[in-house]
């Protein structure tokens, strides 16, 4: 169960269920809380889960990252949650630039890139 | 007087017939085709000699006259007013006063049962004529839509070429960026602590997994490069049971949060396969209906087998293919329309027919826009 008052809640939606591996045991392993959505499902967990920063993968099949960040937005309860847009595509910054998110992170990614993206966004709540 | 005339009109045929021709010409519709309206007129004058000199008052010619007849007089006035003009100065003036007086009514009625001929004739070379430029018109119509069809094909083909690089380059990263994490997730906890066996066994089950699938997607990229040239593959197959097969690449779909419906038939099922191939081709049938579905929804896979094939059907409930586009699906970079709002490369499907193909087996996918696709799969089953 997520403990918000001690640590921060990190959601992490990608359909690849290795990368939400890694990154579940990489937050963990710093005392984040980690929640998971590998396919759908992402909007539900926000609004119950109320994490502190969203790791959202840019594409999806079925919904993609940029329908959840539109949704997420739109949604009173999750408007205001940071989102960090995932995406191992090329022109991740020129698709990330047209959506309302608020930072990015390029595929594939240095430990300290993911710890200090996650740290930056949680603390600035 | 029989034989009389029937010299009289075998020296005349050729100059009857031309006055006909010139006769008809000034109707206009002698401009169509005048070499084979010439020759009709020669051939129906010859019947009219021959009407004229055997039974004059034949009881059919009578009929086919009135026919005749009120067909000139419904359709082409000018025709006739032409036909009567060529019978009061050529034909009859050769003939005898008596010969004229005794077969003029009935030359009149043979010239407007010619005339009438001639007309319908006419008019089924008209409509002849009419029709051949309208097919013409309608081939050249369809070559250029065929054209344009093809244009359109290869500039898609072209556009998905040149985006399959980077999907490609986005496919392989996907793993990559697991393994790279995890490795390093496993560098960095080692400097500060030694981590449990279990720990590390889950790091390494996910690098493992992730080898895979790049290993899988680098095969199929070769695979694509020799099809592209013509080659063939080169199969390693084996005798092995589809059942574990079957089952185990079902559980990989799951992991990524999908419900397979798997219905086997009771084992052994066997065939003689390169089982890297077919596990591709199954991974790539469920990858498809998992990414054109949605979540929700369950995949079905079925494998069964009667006596000489083995059946193996993958089915979604997702977004289908539109029927005209279902012939494509399977060339190289095609992506069908209702495809394109997910990332591909466009060589999975291609991959999978020529794979299937080459073991012996056969391919058919149905699909219905809104309701899913089905793709059935036949493999000469291990006698």
């Amino acid at each position: 169960m997520t403990d918000s008052t001690s640590s921060p809640t990190v959601l992490v939606v990608d359909d690849d269920p290795e990368i939400v591996d890694f990154l579940e045991a990489a937050l963990a392993g710093r005392g984040y809380n980690v929640l998971v959505a590998i396919n759908g499902g992402a909007l539900d967990i926000a609004q119950t889960g109320q994490p502190d920063l969203i790791l959202l993968d840019l594409l999806m099949p079925g919904m993609d990252g940029v329908e959840i960040t539109r949704r997420l937005r739109e949604e009173p309860s999750t408007a205001r949650i940071p989102i960090v847009v995932m995406s191992a595509h090329e022109r991740l910054h020129f698709a990330a630039s047209a959506m309302p998110v608020d930072d990015r992170l390029p595929k594939p990614f240095e430990l300290d890139e993911l710890y200090d993206t996650v740290a930056r966004w949680v603390q600035g709540r | 007087m029989t034989s009389a005339l029937q010299q009289r009109f075998a020296s005349e045929r050729h100059n009857i017939a031309d006055r006909w021709f010139r006769a008809i010409a000034t109707t206009g519709v002698a401009s169509y085709r005048p070499a084979e309206i010439r020759a009709r007129l020669q051939k129906l004058t010859d019947m009219m000699i021959e009407a004229a000199v055997s039974d004059p008052f034949n009881g059919t010619h009578a009929r086919s006259i009135g026919v005749s007849l009120a067909r000139l007089r419904s359709l082409n006035a000018q025709t006739l007013a032409a036909t009567l003009r060529v019978i009061g100065t050529g034909l009859t003036a050769p003939l005898s006063r008596d010969e004229v007086v005794a077969l003029q009514p009935r030359l009149v009625e043979l010239m407007a049962e010619v005339a009438g001929a001639y007309y319908a004739a006419s008019r089924d070379i008209i409509l002849q004529e009419q029709e051949e430029v309208r097919s013409a018109l309608f081939a050249t119509q369809q070559q250029a839509e065929a054209a344009d069809e093809a244009r359109a094909i290869a500039e898609a083909s072209a556009r998905a070429r040149s985006d399959v690089l980077s999907h490609v380059a986005h496919d392989l990263r996907s793993p990559l960026t697991s393994i790279k994490g995890q490795t390093d997730l496993i560098a960095d906890r080692v400097q500060r602590e030694t981590p449990s066996t279990d720990w590390l066994r889950l790091r390494m089950n996910s690098i493992r997994a992730s080898t895979q699938r790049m290993q899988g997607m680098i095969g199929e990229l070769l695979d694509a490069s020799r099809l592209q040239v013509g080659e063939q593959l080169e199969l390693n197959p084996r005798q092995v049971d589809l059942v574990d097969l079957v089952k185990r690449v079902a559980q990989s779909t799951e992991m990524i949060g999908r419900t397979v419906k798997v219905d086997v038939e009771s084992g052994p099922i066997e065939a003689f396969v390169d089982i890297a191939r077919l596990e591709r081709v199954l991974h790539n049938l469920l990858n498809n209906a998992a990414k054109y579905s949605p979540s929700q929804t369950a995949i079905e896979l079925s494998l069964s087998q009667d006596s000489e094939r083995v059946q193996l059907i993958v089915r979604d409930h997702g977004v289908g293919i539109p029927a005209d586009e279902l012939p494509l699906v399977t060339t190289p970079f095609y992506r069908a329309s209702t495809a394109r709002a997910v990332p591909g490369t466009g060589l999975g499907l291609a991959g999978v027919k020529a794979i299937i193909e080459q073991h012996g087996g056969e391919l058919a996918i149905e699909s219905v826009m809104g309701e899913g696709t089905c793709v059935v799969i036949h493999l000469p089953r291990l006698q």
